[in-house]
């Protein structure tokens, strides 16, 4: 199996199954019980904590853990819009690439009456930054912008965006998903409010992640309960997060790997070119990306129906659109990007992990000649 | 890959409510697992390891098929096409395919027996090519089999581009009908063995090419041996229950389901003079040869019941006696032949509904897509808009819309 789908989640490293298994094995309390097995849960949360919290430049500020960045986004957003301290009216500014999790609020929210702009994005997924300043004029509660395109891997500067924030009087929120491992992050120097993380594009299990605070960041909860300092209720998932904290332990080394997945990354669209009709989708100048995402499209090609012929040759790769449960809605990122709905379906997308091997690379690039005449067959849903 | 989904397996396999050895026994079935396995070879003609594509709806026939082509050796991965969103009425609903949930079981099935499976997002096509065209025939008098129509265009269509498009060597089903080569290599769609399952009526769209890469694995099957041997097989859906309704209007009526498409017509109802009987409230309720619920005040005992004997464009329904339904002359529409097309004069079996009965006739006209047949047995209820399809013996020579059903007395035509 070529597993080119680092984006979508990466597989456990070795550090985070083996303090995992250990673990496991110290029959631990629950960290808010008071007797020694609860202590000892306790103390093994709290260093987990304080290794995420320095792992991303945190140092000062807080570590809520949650069940994810999902659940970090929907954190920060209602944290912030419902707290008391918060005037009303409520207006956000976010952008139109968001992760699906920051539309899902984008729509439930407008639902609501609430004012959102979404800043749109050029032909290359990068914001404009005229719309961003447009949308700062009138008073702003809370900006949300990511800090790595998922889909198409192009790099937001947050700093810069945060401090046009910050001089409106706004909560800046980063949804920092993609980032750790793939660019330096250094949330204190980006000056962010609150940012959310993830452990599973990490090297991390799957099913925890974590809100950061900037110190003196206040918040409103969204899940009752003492635990978290009252952030986040529920009794913790101290694997999870021991599981995190060794991940992210390892994310100097893993982007120490950028540069050389830059390099196949490049080798693999430079493979890619040679089989004609093809176009690279958020093609932007290398300090604007994290070189580890390719994003393209050939010429009557349906991503998702390529995705399904990869995955019968065991390479797995997205198609940023497909769902499993079988609605196929074309990437919302390659739309807001100007594309026309048959073409944002079109949209492939290779995402590299430090596992990925030259190997692969060259199998892919000589795999896909003899797959792109059939899957450019007929297609009835395209006509 | 197996080993990866062990686990799942184990989850999803229900208590089989009896030993797959007794549902076996029941139907009759002695066959040793080595010639299941020599019959589905013979069925595919294809060397053992080659890709297959099985159109998989959740549902114990397709879900028998794949774990059939597992065990016989072949790499098997699943299609399922969404076809609708599903009416929130409708969900837990027995009887539906291809609803969400169904795309799960399949999913769950494909799952436990190791292969990929793949759903595909169809709703465009099927609400093109399906819905809108069956809610237009309705309206417009016509009793539409939507069921052929999805045939035509996702089965033999959608889910045929997609095997080829992913390198599948061919396509197989769960249908109940035999596809075989005939002596000179042209594919040969005959009824299925279980005279109760038999879906041959509506697999008629199908074409030589289509044909040549189909495969109908079930069809020397009888249904209780399909549920045996999924059991045998550990297929976790070998009791669900049989999908009967047209599918998308299963949660309503077809009456229903059409008004809320296109608001309810109601008309007049008349007899065969023209006198007005009575009011209905919307054509889509009433098929050709219907004989209760007209709602028209009661008749005198001594008087011949009456039949709906036709549905008008403009909404208004014929009624009359039994002998107003004969029909003598019946003209085909979109039609297609499997093979190459019989000659004018060629008398065959035309059989104008599921589980009817071919009636003998003969092909009086024949020209692109259309074909007129003198009907030389007792046809009656030959409704606008089924499928007319011609058997020779047990074999599908091909088949099309009913444009036309009339009475022929000499020189002057009567409707039916």
């Amino acid at each position: 199996m070529i597993d080119l789908d680092a984006n979508a989640t990466t597989p456990l490293s070795p550090q985070a199954r083996a303090a995992i298994t250990a673990a496991m094995a110290l029959e631990l309390g629950n960290p808010s019980s008071l007797h020694a097995r609860g202590q000892a849960a306790r103390a093994l949360l709290e260093q987990a904590r304080k290794a995420v919290l320095t792992s991303v430049g945190g140092a000062g500020g807080k570590i809520v853990f949650t069940s994810g960045a999902t659940e970090a986004n929907a954190l920060a957003w209602h944290g912030v819009l419902t707290a008391p301290w918060t005037p009303l009216p409520v207006r956000i500014v976010t952008s139109a690439v968001e992760h699906p999790s920051i539309g899902a609020l984008v729509k439930a929210l407008r639902l609501r009456g609430v004012e959102i702009v979404e800043v749109p994005v050029d032909a290359a997924g990068q914001l404009d930054g005229a719309a961003y300043a447009a949308a700062l004029q009138q008073p702003t509660t809370l900006v949300s912008l990511m800090a790595v395109q998922n889909e198409l891997g192009g790099i937001y500067p947050i700093a810069d965006l945060a401090a046009r924030a910050h001089a409106v009087g706004a909560v800046f929120h980063c949804d920092a998903t993609q980032a750790p491992g793939r660019v330096a992050l250094d949330l204190n120097a980006l000056g962010v409010d609150l940012a959310s993380l993830s452990a599973h594009k990490a090297g991390g299990p799957a099913g925890i992640g974590a809100l950061w605070l900037r110190r003196g960041q206040r918040l409103q909860p969204l899940v009752a309960g003492h635990q978290e300092d009252g952030l986040r209720g529920g009794t913790e998932n101290l694997l999870g997060a021991i599981g995190m904290a060794a991940a992210f332990g390892m994310l100097p080394e893993r982007l120490a790997a950028m540069p050389r997945l830059r390099q196949l990354r490049d080798h693999l669209w430079q493979g890619l070119q040679a089989t004609g009709q093809v176009a690279r989708n958020g093609d932007v100048p290398p300090h604007l990306e994290t070189g580890h995402v390719l994003n393209v499209a050939w010429a009557g090609v349906d991503g998702a129906r390529l995705v399904r012929a990869l995955d019968l040759e065991h390479v797995c790769v997205s198609s940023g659109a497909a769902c499993a449960s079988g609605t196929q809605e074309p990437s919302h990122v390659l739309l807001a990007c100007g594309q026309t709905a048959m073409q944002a379906r079109g949209g492939l997308r290779f995402s590299l992990g430090p596992q990925t091997t030259l190997g692969e690379i060259d199998r892919v690039i000589q795999l896909l000649p003899s797959l792109l005449p059939r899957v450019r067959g007929p297609h009835l849903r395209q006509l | 890959m197996r080993a990866t989904f062990a686990l799942m397996t184990l989850c999803a396999l229900p208590q089989t409510p009896r030993p797959w050895t007794d549902l076996l026994a029941e139907a009759g079935d002695t066959r040793a697992p080595a010639e299941v396995v020599a019959e589905m070879r013979a069925v595919m003609r294809l060397p053992v390891g080659a890709r297959v594509a099985v159109a998989m709806s959740g549902g114990v026939d397709s879900s028998a098929v794949a774990a059939l082509l597992v065990e016989a050796g072949y790499e098997v991965f699943g299609l399922t096409a969404r076809l609708y969103d599903v009416d929130p009425a409708m969900i837990g609903r027995a009887g539906t395919c291809c609803a969400p949930e169904d795309a799960r079981d399949a999913r769950s099935v494909a799952w436990s027996l190791g292969i990929r499976h793949y759903t595909l997002d169809e709703r465009e096509v099927f609400a093109r090519a399906v819905i809108d065209r069956f809610v237009a025939d309705y309206d417009r008098g016509d009793t539409p089999n939507p069921c052929v129509e999805c045939n035509r265009t996702l089965k033999f269509e959608v889910l045929v581009q997609e095997a080829r498009a992913l390198g599948a060597q061919a396509l197989a089903t769960g249908h109940y009908a035999c596809l075989d080569l005939d002596a000179d290599g042209q594919p040969e769609l005959r009824r299925g063995a279980d005279p109760q399952k038999d879906q041959s009526y509506f697999l008629h769209p199908l074409t030589a090419d289509v044909g040549a890469f189909v495969r109908f694995p079930l069809g020397s099957w009888h249904k209780t041996q399909v549920r045996g041997h999924a059991a045998r097989l550990g297929v976790p859906t070998a009791e669900k229950r049989e999908s009967m309704d047209v599918c998308f209007v299963a949660a309503s009526t077809p009456r229903d389901f059409v008004a809320g498409q296109r608001g309810a017509r109601p008309g007049a109802i008349v007899d065969l003079a023209g006198t007005q009987l009575g009011r209905h409230a919307g054509i889509a309720g009433f098929a050709v040869g219907q004989r209760h619920g007209l709602g028209l005040p009661p008749q005198k005992p001594e008087a011949s019941p009456l039949f709906v004997v036709d549905k008008r464009p403009d909404g208004t329904i014929v009624v009359g006696p039994h002998e107003a339904l004969r029909a003598t002359r019946v003209q085909l529409r979109n039609l297609s032949w499997i093979g190459a097309p019989p000659a004018v004069g060629t008398e065959l079996g035309l059989q104008v509904r599921h589980r009817g009965k071919p009636v003998a006739a003969r092909i009086q006209e024949s020209a692109d897509g259309v074909v007129t047949l003198t009907v030389l047995g007792e046809l009656f209820a030959a409704g606008r808009g089924q499928s007319g399809v011609l058997y020779d013996g047990d074999r599908v020579l091909g088949g099309g819309i009913i444009a036309a059903a009339t009475q022929v007395s000499g020189e002057t035509e009567a409707v039916a």
